[in-house]
């Protein structure tokens, strides 16, 4: 473990351990870490695991693991992790989305423009230039909040949500970036849309991304996004 | 799988739920539970079920069904006047129904807000991600991809319903839900209490919230004299059940069964576990107050609770 963790108890059955007081992609690896750890300390007696930028919260059976124990069987076992020689895991392949960017599916890219004074194309072409991190899972069922944005492309979220935004729409907001998994509604600006899908609840894994993976943008044509089951709707 | 029940009126809200759909929380998927742990784990348990067999919670009442084969119910939670034919049913206390029963619940009467409904041998409803619950947001669980129970659904027996010897929860174990009531919900402060100034704490400790109306399964808006906070907001991280949030309004939410996983309002703390029913069956209007409590305290309160589970019947 690279960072200092602290570890606060919110209730009897639940811990929070934060790694740092920022946003920044290089304490990642310490939160999977931790994630591992508790697996192992908890065991039967784990409920759920939040992991989301710059914190995770462990949920606990207090029944099996009063909350002292919890703090203190989890403070020695990442302790025993920060002077043990961790082997770093095989690095993950990025994952690559394809998105169809156009004012007929980004329903934002006009407005944006204006707002940003870049054309859509050069929205587009900034989007798709750096790899994003997945900090955070959150919001819906395989929703992925990645970042960080290019500062040109900052823009606060629309103060008015949408009360309908398709599945498969690619969205910015502030520094952040995601994918809408389902239709719901959602605040975010609207700048294409991917024929993925990123949440299928009949599968046994049923989300495409997870916090810790690396994500890139690549632009497809309006045919190739026809051709792999994308479609184009009207703003409802 | 015998159908052993059709809905004739839905009610406000009628939802298959279980004990939650833990460990998918990663996923961006709301923990869900029922909304009043304690009378949904009796209503399995005076029937001998099994501990996270589906039962309905059905939500201000209103809900009415035909029975269609011959069974044993229970009735937990609040109390709705439900009557099987023109008989008058008490809650906590099982009851047999025979095919061609019509058993119907009337509104609430200022004692709680959610009941629940179970049968021997448990309901059917298909699991997914380890759970029934019914969440609508989430297109998940229920018999109908998260909607709520619906006028002409049939409910399915898990095992072949029976009728069955008759058992009961004392009077004096009974929870008391009264919605006249100041309900006093104890509380464990968290890191960002101290952010908080002395007198915005004071504030807090001091006041009668009110629930509003703007309150469901996700959680409790209170209304109130607002807090203020310098804070505007805090990194986003997981949110517990109970958490209380201080929005930029200085109203106060109370964070329960459907919430969202992670969020960022700053937070005054936690309510804790075996209070956390206690606000699921308050009404819209009722008066809260926060008590301050600690760790230990919540920690042997919830043993306790376990303990007198498991040592009786």
């Amino acid at each position: 473990m690279k960072s200092a963790v602290t570890y606060e108890l919110l209730s009897e059955s639940h811990l929070l351990l934060r790694f740092c007081d920022h946003i920044t992609p290089t304490i990642l690896p310490d939160i999977q870490i931790a994630t591992e750890v508790a697996k192992n300390v908890f065991g039967p007696a784990l409920m759920d695991l939040t992991p989301a930028y710059t914190t995770l919260l462990i949920e606990f059976d207090c029944l099996q693991f009063p909350p002292d124990q919890a703090q203190q069987a989890m403070q020695h076992s990442l302790e025993i992790k920060h002077t043990a020689e961790i082997k770093p895991k095989a690095e993950k392949p990025c994952i690559e989305i394809p998105v169809y960017y156009h004012p007929d599916v980004g329903w934002d890219l006009t407005s944006l423009s204006t707002k940003l004074a870049l054309s859509w194309q050069e929205i587009a072409l900034c989007h798709q230039q750096k790899n994003y991190q997945v900090y955070a899972m959150g919001f819906a069922p395989g929703f992925a909040f990645m970042g960080l944005l290019d500062e040109k492309l900052n823009m606060a979220r629309k103060s008015t949500p949408r009360t309908w935004v398709p599945a498969g729409a690619v969205a910015i907001s502030d520094l952040q970036t995601a994918i809408y998994p389902q239709a719901s509604p959602g605040g975010w600006h609207i700048i294409g849309r991917s024929p993925i899908n990123l949440f299928d609840a009949s599968c046994p894994i049923p989300n495409m991304l997870n916090t810790g993976d690396t994500v890139k943008f690549t632009a497809i044509s309006r045919d190739e996004y026809l051709k792999q089951g994308g479609k184009i709707e009207v703003e409802r | 799988m015998k159908p052993v029940l059709q809905v004739l009126k839905p009610g406000l809200q009628t939802l298959f739920i279980d004990g939650g759909r833990k460990n998918h929380q990663h996923l961006g998927l709301t923990a869900s539970g029922p909304m009043d742990e304690y009378a949904y784990r009796w209503a399995n348990r005076l029937l001998h079920n099994s501990e996270n067999s589906p039962c309905l919670e059905i939500s201000f009442g209103f809900f009415k069904c035909e029975i269609l084969s011959d069974c044993q119910l229970v009735i937990t939670g609040a109390n709705f006047h439900a009557k099987l034919n023109n008989r008058s049913l008490k809650n906590w206390q099982t009851f047999n129904a025979k095919k061609g029963d019509y058993l119907s619940f009337s509104g609430p009467k200022m004692q709680g807000t959610r009941a629940y409904l179970s049968l021997q041998g448990g309901f059917f409803c298909p699991s997914i991600f380890s759970s029934c619950c019914t969440v609508e947001r989430e297109h998940l669980g229920g018999q109908q991809q998260g909607k709520a129970l619906q006028k002409g659904e049939i409910i399915k027996a898990l095992s072949p319903p029976q009728t069955s010897q008759q058992r009961f929860m004392p009077a004096s174990l009974q929870p008391e839900y009264n919605n006249h009531q100041l309900l006093k919900c104890r509380f464990i402060s968290g890191s960002q209490w101290p952010l908080f100034t002395r007198e915005q704490q004071k504030k807090f400790l001091q006041q009668h919230y009110k629930v509003s109306n703007k309150s469901n399964r996700m959680g409790f808006r209170l209304s109130g004299e607002p807090i203020q906070t310098a804070l505007k907001g805090i990194i986003s991280e997981g949110i517990t059940l109970g958490a209380i949030q201080i929005p930029a309004d200085g109203q106060p939410i109370v964070l329960l069964r459907d919430r969202q996983t992670i969020g960022g309002y700053p937070k005054l703390g936690n309510i804790i576990a075996v209070d956390i029913e206690k606000i699921a069956q308050a009404m819209p209007g009722q008066k809260i107050q926060f008590i301050p409590c600690d760790i230990n305290t919540a920690y042997d309160l919830r043993c306790l609770r376990e303990e007198f589970f498991r040592k009786t019947i």
